[in-house]
């Protein structure tokens, strides 16, 4: 009798902690997710399917990178690599610019014989791994992937790169059939995502850029702005991205000939980044004083 | 040599006993059951994935069979008591020692193999096509589950099971690693402990270059040279002797 009330109050210790536990929740999940574990942590959720889908969302961007190089292993130069001029590889059609945000940057994970220490080891390293020169190298069909990114925002609809990076793939054949396409998957995107800057900025970039619809792409970019400025929470990789909502609103409205947008759209850029080179640069063209908020 | 057949049986009668394929048997099932989970979704053009994916748990449960499975031999031998019969028949340490090990082996050979057919069976869902690769992957994969197997029968012989397996993962899982981190290290500062990279990447256990998973998974990779695959057979048996000398030496000065 002693053990079973024994037993009985051990386990309701254990739901009074576990639902007092729940209330230290709001304190423990940030309220933005940190950009860059944003692929791994979206949203803060610790349940465990949260994390489970959002490993196999990250696991899958690197795996896309790993099939658009048919299986090469590439990697990012380190700093010190870079201060001691190590050289690294370009891509012939662009997509490493795209996807790594600058072209020669990317070694491979295996070593060329030049850079390679370990001889005989290193040679058979190269014939059993997936290893080829990669100098000027051109990448996979971008198609090929298409199949992984729609795995990757099925498992995790708030994981951007998936919505952005998918659409650039989408669009690669470069006609208006595909950009359409690419459009159509962004704005599914933004119904996941009702509050992405980045996905509005790529949806705003294809009109303007792609599909030569400047109208439309002031909506996107303006419909971005405005979040921007409802004081939402967001993380660094969106607040970022709202740089070139303010930059691309500035050239917009100058090719519309708007010029009074462009100064309210100046001085509010740069009360959000006031470091810009490019607003401080417009600034100084279209003569407007600074006033104190930028 | 026939004694090392008699031992080896005795080691692959045992694991049976043991039900040790059961747990391969069901994780092949399970293998089996997500590839078609996946393959209900209809996503067409994964095949490239699925061939990853298959490589990769492939690679995770030999893995752990093989040092789950060699590490305990010795160690169980010595503790249940069963070793002092065997001593007591004709047999040299040596014997008793490459016996054990190659029952290591096969059991880890047979796991492999098994798993393979359940994977190959997934993969079909997928309408993967069979490629000459393929059979080079599992042939190599052979070749470095047998080198891991004596490392970790080195490592039993020397320290306690839990250490065995514990040490035994991190070069199985962390050897390719410290190799690409020597390689990016020399990379940096190619004038820097040159010899004493050479000296160490020489002494580690190069797993890595007995997986051919990148390759098999990818699309048109041909298949790998010969003096490949001969200098891969070369190196197993210098690595796997030097790890049996080391067992021997050991297991030979111990009182038992």
């Amino acid at each position: 009798m002693n053990s079973v009330l024994s037993l009985s109050a051990v386990l309701a210790g254990i739901a009074v902690a576990g639902i007092a536990v729940q209330r230290i929740k709001p304190e423990i999940e940030p309220p933005v997710g940190v950009a860059g574990v944003e692929a791994h942590e979206t949203n803060g959720a610790v349940s465990l399917i949260g994390q489970f889908r959002t490993t196999v969302s990250g696991s899958l961007w690197v795996r896309s990178d790993l099939y658009l190089h048919n299986g090469v292993q590439m990697r990012p130069l380190t700093e010190q690599e870079l201060k001691s001029n190590v050289k690294g590889v370009h891509s012939a059609d662009g997509l490493d610019g795209e996807m790594h945000g600058g072209e020669g940057r990317m070694v491979t994970v295996v070593p060329s014989r030049d850079r390679d220490f370990r001889g005989i080891f290193g040679d058979i390293d190269r014939a059993t791994s997936s290893y080829k020169d990669m100098s000027n190298h051109e990448h996979n069909p971008p198609k090929a992937a298409l199949p992984l990114f729609r795995l990757m925002t099925m498992f995790d609809p708030n994981f951007i790169q998936g919505w952005t990076v998918a659409a650039t793939l989408l669009s690669w054949e470069k006609n208006r059939q595909a950009y359409e396409l690419a459009v159509q998957h962004l704005k599914n995107g933004i119904s996941e995502n009702p509050k992405s800057v980045l996905i509005r900025n790529e949806i705003a970039f294809t009109y303007a850029r792609s599909l030569g619809d400047l109208k439309t792409a002031k909506n996107y970019f303006e419909q971005a702005r405005a979040l921007l400025n409802s004081g939402e929470a967001m993380n660094d990789d969106e607040r970022e991205g709202g740089l070139l909502t303010y930059r691309w609103l500035y050239w917009i409205n100058r090719d519309l000939g708007l010029s009074a947008k462009q100064k309210t759209l100046i001085s509010e850029g740069l009360s959000h980044y006031k470091d810009d080179p490019v607003l401080l640069h417009a600034q100084e063209a279209m003569n407007i004083v600074p006033t104190r908020r930028g | 040599m026939k004694v090392w057949f008699a031992l080896a049986k005795g080691v692959v009668l045992e694991s049976l006993r043991r039900k040790d394929l059961w747990v391969v048997a069901i994780l092949g099932f399970l293998m089996m059951i997500s590839a078609g989970a996946l393959g209900f979704f209809g996503f067409e053009g994964l095949q490239a994935f699925a061939k990853d994916l298959a490589a990769t748990v492939l690679g995770l449960f030999s893995t752990v069979i093989a040092v789950i499975t060699t590490a305990r031999l010795m160690p169980d031998e010595i503790k249940n008591r069963t070793l002092y019969p065997l001593l007591a028949r004709p047999i040299r340490r040596l014997d008793l020692l490459i016996g054990k090990l190659l029952g290591a082996i096969f059991v880890t050979w047979m796991s492999f193999l098994l798993l393979c057919i359940a994977t190959g069976l997934a993969l079909l869902v997928f309408r993967v096509q069979f490629e000459p690769i393929m059979a080079q992957y599992v042939l190599c994969k052979l070749l470095g589950l047998a080198v891991l197997c004596s490392l970790t029968f080195a490592l039993s012989t020397i320290m306690t099971q839990a250490a065995a397996a514990t040490v035994s993962f991190i070069f199985a899982f962390g050897s390719s690693m410290i190799t690409r981190a020597l390689v990016m290290a020399h990379e940096s500062n190619p004038r820097g402990a040159g010899y004493g990279f050479k000296v160490l990447n020489g002494v580690l256990p190069q797993f890595g270059l007995f997986d051919l998973g990148g390759r098999a998974a990818n699309m048109n990779w041909g298949p790998v040279p010969i003096w490949v695959i001969g200098s891969l057979f070369a190196y197993a048996i210098v690595y796997s002797s030097a790890m049996l000398f080391i067992s021997w030496m050991k297991f030979n000065r111990q009182a038992i």
